[in-house]
Order: structure tokens, then sequence, then C-alpha cells
């Protein structure tokens, strides 16, 4: 059964692996003269090493963290819903703009946590994002992300 | 003395500027409210608010961040005593005694008690932050490279002393935390690392965006998968003055608290935290009736609340005077100081006088506000429990959202925010330390440049560490500490062989 050190030991045994690879493109240098990938290589190498060490105790069964890793719990359908919103607004709101985009990740939300009717949900995303958008666009001055689809923020 | 005296007077001029005085009411008034709601804590909050100090001078933004800081202290003991809900984790312990008072009726001498005992003792901090850093700074000025790698050494040492978790973890962490702070352009040679062709990348990591992510979004991530939301129980209080026997039982509790919590923030190991329950056991060890706490001793309030406010102070000292945070707030507000171009350490009082002096001055200031706002409007902070948490949660993450794209007005920031707040979320999960990757990656630039440097003046020979006094016995402190913590952990393999040998016989 996965337990929890195994894997993110071997994900940081992979990401140690990674920089000592990026490390060695740069220029190493020496003790007497380092070179800017002189302290990144030894920092990724230190890296790898201790992943190992944890990798090995945790397979060996030495580590105090022998939980399994509980994925239903890690990727609740709530976390994935929130993150997917936010990835999804990331890749719109070039688009669409400041408001509209908020306002729609306001509503999905707005019900993530309790049920909530849907004219209550788009009347409290309409309002919070127009709200956000005085304060910091009109009020602060703050150039908020400009949508080309509809040419304002 | 007449330095002293000087020293106050320029820092009464820096906080009594309107804008000064603005930004300490709202820090503190902002710390309150945080410290009242259960979940949301200081150090999130004040990396939540970090984008909106960028378009203010560093001072003002120093005292606001530091304002939220001391003020979650004071606002953590109402919803502890009213509510018996830790508003904050350094006010857990004044749940055991604050509402059983509440519950007899006591809770305005509580109240009143916690938030006197508070002023007292976050006003002797301020006292011994003036009196200890301004000395501290000076024997660290004749620091040179070596002098400075073994105390950015010591800083990572010292926070990941204070983990609680693996030892093996917080290596990583800091590998990882250093690894990042490499991104961009070498300071030396100019050399641009680890852009992988991304233009934005060149720039390095935004610290502001990152440490919103780690530290804001990943909480808010975190309490999505909760299925115990902190439920609202209120209860009455009557007066708000304490007894004569109630001023007579908790004032020496609130001075000894105050000394303990003061030395105790000056050490590694969750400061006020730590300091608020060591409070309540000595209390309870020395009290002649030691069955009372726990059933609504007065004592039980005065000295972990006077602990974690004087804890809070002391913990500005070692952070301002040497560069070295000894906790993950204390790592935020570093970095703070850093996007503001002030370097935490021996040169920022001498450089940077009006915001060291400008700092203290407002928190004697920030002190008074407390008191009124914790003592007459404690009614108004209870209403605000009534917030309910599916409103809140969305208007922080677009708050979140607002905030790194204020940055530098790019959405890549935003992403950056969002992939930061995920990997907290699951470092979390993993039981790995994210305050310590912060702290390697803010004094990361800081610590590579003096190595370098200090390998160029040896010509390549490691022994300069440990020649220099001071870079010598930094060290040595840094071994002895990590030979202390892995004893435990030695011991306790040492049981286990002893007692699988035992049953194999």
């Amino acid at each position: 059964m996965a337990r929890d050190d195994i894997l993110s030991g071997a994900v940081w045994l992979a990401f140690g692996l990674f920089a000592i690879f990026a490390s060695s493109q740069l220029e190493i240098g020496t003790p007497t003269a380092p070179g800017p990938g002189f302290v990144p290589l030894w920092t990724s190498m230190l890296l790898t090493a201790f992943s190992a060490a944890l990798l090995v105790a945790a397979v060996s069964g030495r580590t105090p963290n022998q939980k399994a890793v509980q994925w239903r719990s890690l990727f609740h359908p709530r976390v994935v819903i929130c993150l997917a919103t936010l990835a999804v607004y990331l890749a719109v709101v070039r688009y669409v703009g400041f408001f509209v985009a908020s306002a729609a990740m306001l509503y999905i939300f707005f019900g993530l946590l309790e049920p909530t009717r849907w004219y209550w949900r788009l009347f409290a995303a309409v309002l919070g994002s127009a709200l956000f958008w005085f304060v910091f666009h009109s009020l602060l001055g703050l150039d908020l992300p400009k949508g080309t689809l509809f040419g304002f923020s | 003395m007449e330095d002293v005296l000087s020293n106050i007077y320029l820092g009464l001029t820096v906080a009594l500027q309107p804008q000064n005085l603005l930004y300490a009411l709202v820090g503190v008034t902002l710390g309150t409210l945080v410290g009242v709601l259960p979940g949301l804590g200081p150090l999130a909050t004040i990396a939540l608010l970090l984008p909106a100090t960028y378009h203010v001078e560093p001072t003002a933004a120093i005292i606001l961040l530091a304002g939220i800081y001391y003020g979650a202290m004071y606002g953590g003991s109402t919803t502890s005593i009213l509510l018996n809900i830790a508003g904050e984790s350094a006010t857990v312990v004044t749940c055991l005694d604050g509402y059983q008072m509440a519950r007899k009726g006591r809770a305005g001498a509580a109240l009143a008690i916690a938030a006197i005992g508070s002023f007292v003792a976050g006003t002797l901090a301020v006292v011994g932050l003036m009196l200890l850093a301004p000395p501290l700074a000076r024997v660290a000025l004749s620091f040179g490279y070596p002098e400075y790698v073994a105390l950015m050494i010591t800083g990572l040492v010292l926070v990941m002393y204070m983990t609680s978790g693996s030892m093996l973890k917080a290596f990583m962490m800091i590998c990882v935390g250093l690894l990042l702070s490499m991104v961009g352009q070498d300071i030396i040679s100019g050399e641009f690392r680890f852009d992988f062709g991304v233009l934005e990348l060149t720039d390095g990591i935004s610290l502001g965006a990152m440490i919103m992510g780690l530290f804001g979004v990943s909480e808010v991530i975190a309490n999505l998968t909760s299925t115990n939301p902190p439920q609202v129980v209120t209860t009455k209080f009557r007066d708000l003055l304490p007894t004569r026997e109630e001023w007579r039982q908790s004032s020496w509790p609130m001075a000894r608290g105050s000394l303990l919590g003061f030395f105790l923030g000056l050490l590694p190991g969750g400061g006020a935290i730590v300091a608020s329950f060591a409070a309540y056991a000595m209390e309870r060890q020395i009290s002649k009736t030691p069955e009372r706490f726990g059933q609504g001793a007065i004592e039980g309030v005065a000295a972990p609340e006077a602990a974690n406010n004087s804890a809070a102070g002391a913990s500005f000292i070692p952070l301002l005077s040497l560069g070295i945070p000894t906790h993950a707030t204390m790592a935020v507000i570093m970095g703070a100081l850093m996007i503001h171009g002030v370097e935490p350490g021996p040169l920022l009082i001498r450089d940077h006088g009006d915001l060291f002096w400008g700092v203290i001055v407002s928190m004697y200031i920030g002190n008074v506000v407390l008191l009124i706002l914790n003592l007459p409007l404690v009614g108004l902070w209870v209403q605000v429990l009534r917030i309910p948490y599916r409103l809140l949660f969305p208007l922080i993450l677009l708050f979140c959202v607002v905030g790194a794209y204020s940055i530098d007005f790019r959405l890549f920031d935003v992403g950056v925010m969002l992939a930061a707040g995920v990997a907290g979320y699951l470092l979390k999960r993993f039981e790995y330390e994210p305050a310590v990757l912060v702290l390697a990656f803010v004094i990361g630039p800081i610590l590579e440049r003096s190595l370098r440097q200090s390998l160029l003046i040896s010509d390549g020979s490691f022994t300069i560490f440990f020649t220099r006094p001071i870079s010598a016995t930094a060290l040595l402190i840094c071994a002895a500490l990590l030979i202390s913590s892995l004893i435990p952990a030695i011991n306790q393999r040492r049981r286990q062989a002893a007692a699988a040998a035992a049953e194999s016989e």
C-alpha cells in the first residue's frame, strides 16, 4: 500500500534529480571561483540525498508517518471544484475581463459549501464582483485585467 | 539614556504622522478581527495583506503588518473566553479557565484581565525591544561575509528546530526553498538560471505571490475539507470590572507570564503559542490551589494572555537586530521588509532608524488602541463571529487573486499563487513545514552571495567559517541544536529495539 512518505519522498527525489540536471547545465566553477551553478548543484545534490534517505526509511517502515495516502480526503470534491474553478478563471480572465470572470467564479464558490438558491447566488456573485471592481479599480485605481472580448475589466 | 530619548523622539515624529497612525489603527483592528475569527490566523492574514502594502512607505507597511500580529493576540482571547473556541492558536490555553469564568458570569472580568494583561505584557515587550535590539545590532555590525553565512545558517537551523515534524523533511524544505530562490538572474555573474525560456521567470519567483499561496490559499483549501465548521456558542457577560480579589489573584501571574513570555519569545520554537502553554503550566505548578485550574481560575487567564503578548513583541528582537526570524510569522514579516528593499539585520537600525523607532513607538500606540478596541467594543467583535464561512471564503479567494495580480499586474503571478496554494495544501497534508521553505527562499540570495564571497576571500577553503570566532560559535550552536533535536529520536529507536529484543526473547 502506498504510504505518504514513500509518495512524497519519490516526488522530491525526482525533483532533486531534475534540479541536478538543470544545475549541471550552468557554469559550476570551483570552490576558489564558484560559478552560478555551484550552490544550485550542491543544494540539489543535498535534496536528492535527503529524499533518498526519506524514501529508504519509509520503505523499510522506519518513519513515524506510516499512513496510507488519503486520496479521497486529499482530493475532496470541494477542493477539486475550487481548484478547477480557479484554473479556469485564470485561463479565461484575459478574454472576458475581471468583472465577468470574478462574478462567474463567485457564483460557483457561493454554492460550494451549502446549497443556495441560484438567484441568491447570482445576486451575491454580481454584487461581490462589482464591489471588488469598485473598490480596487475605481477607488484605488488598480488596473484590473481587461477582457479582449468585451474590452473592459 | 539621552540616545534612547532622542530615538523615542524620532520614533514619535514617525509614528504620529497621520498615515502611520492610520496604518497602526487599521493593523490592530484587522489583527483583532483575525484573532476573533477562528480558522484565519495572523500568518495567513499578513500573507494576504502583503500586496496591499506594496504601494505604501516601508515604515507604514511594517506598522500595519506588526499591528495585525500583536492585534491577533488580543482578539484571540475574546473568542476563547466567550465561545470556548480558540480564535488564534496562541490563545488555546485561555479557553480552559476563561470559558469557565464566562459560564459563571465572570466573562467581563476575564476579558478585562486578558486585555489588561496583554497591554502590560505588550508594553513590557516593546520596552525590551527598545533596550535590547540596538546593542545586539551594534555587535552584529562587525560581521563580514563568513559571519553572515553562519548567521543565515543559524536562522535556518533555528526555524528547523522549532518545527514539530521530521528533521529530514525540514532539511528537504530548506533545499527546495533555496533552489526556488535561485530562479532568475544570478546576482554575481548576471547569468539566467532555471528560467526554462519563460520570460516571467527571468525576474525570479514572486515572494508575495508565493507567500499568499502557501499560507493564504492553502488554508482556505484545507478549510473546505473540514466536516466540522466552527459553531458559534454565545454566552453572557455582565460587568467588565474585576473584583479586588480577582485583581490580587491575577497581578503576579500577569507579571510572571510577561517575563516568561518575553524570554521564550526571544527563542525559536513557536513563540507566543509555547509561551502561553508554559505560563499556564507554571502558574498551576506554583499555585497553592492547583485544583481551581480548569474550573475558572483567573490566574489561568492572566498568565497565558500576558505571556503570548510579550512573546509576540519579543520575537521582533532577533528579527530586527540579527535578521533571524524565530517563527513563521516573523519569516513572512522578514519577507515583507525585503520586498520593501529593507534588509532585516544589523544594518537595519543604523540605515533605517526612522523605520525601527517608528515601528516601536507605533507599537506603544497600538497597544493603547487595542485596550480600547478590546474592552468597550467587545460586543462588536462577537457579532463578527456570525458571518458564515461559506460567504467569507469566496471573498478571501477573490481578494488573493486581486492581491497577487496587483504585485506586478501580471496574471503569471496569480498562477504562481495558485500553484503555491496547491503546494502549500499538499505540503501540510504530507507533514512538511512550508514556513521553513519560505525562510530558505527569503534568505537564499543573501546566503548564496555571502557563501560565494567567503570562498573567494578564503581561496576556496571552508575553514574560514571555523577560524573566525563569531561564525565558529554560531556554527557550534547550530551543531548543538541539531544534535539535541536528534537525541529524542535516537532514544526512541533504542527503546523500540530493546522492546523488540525483549519480545523475541
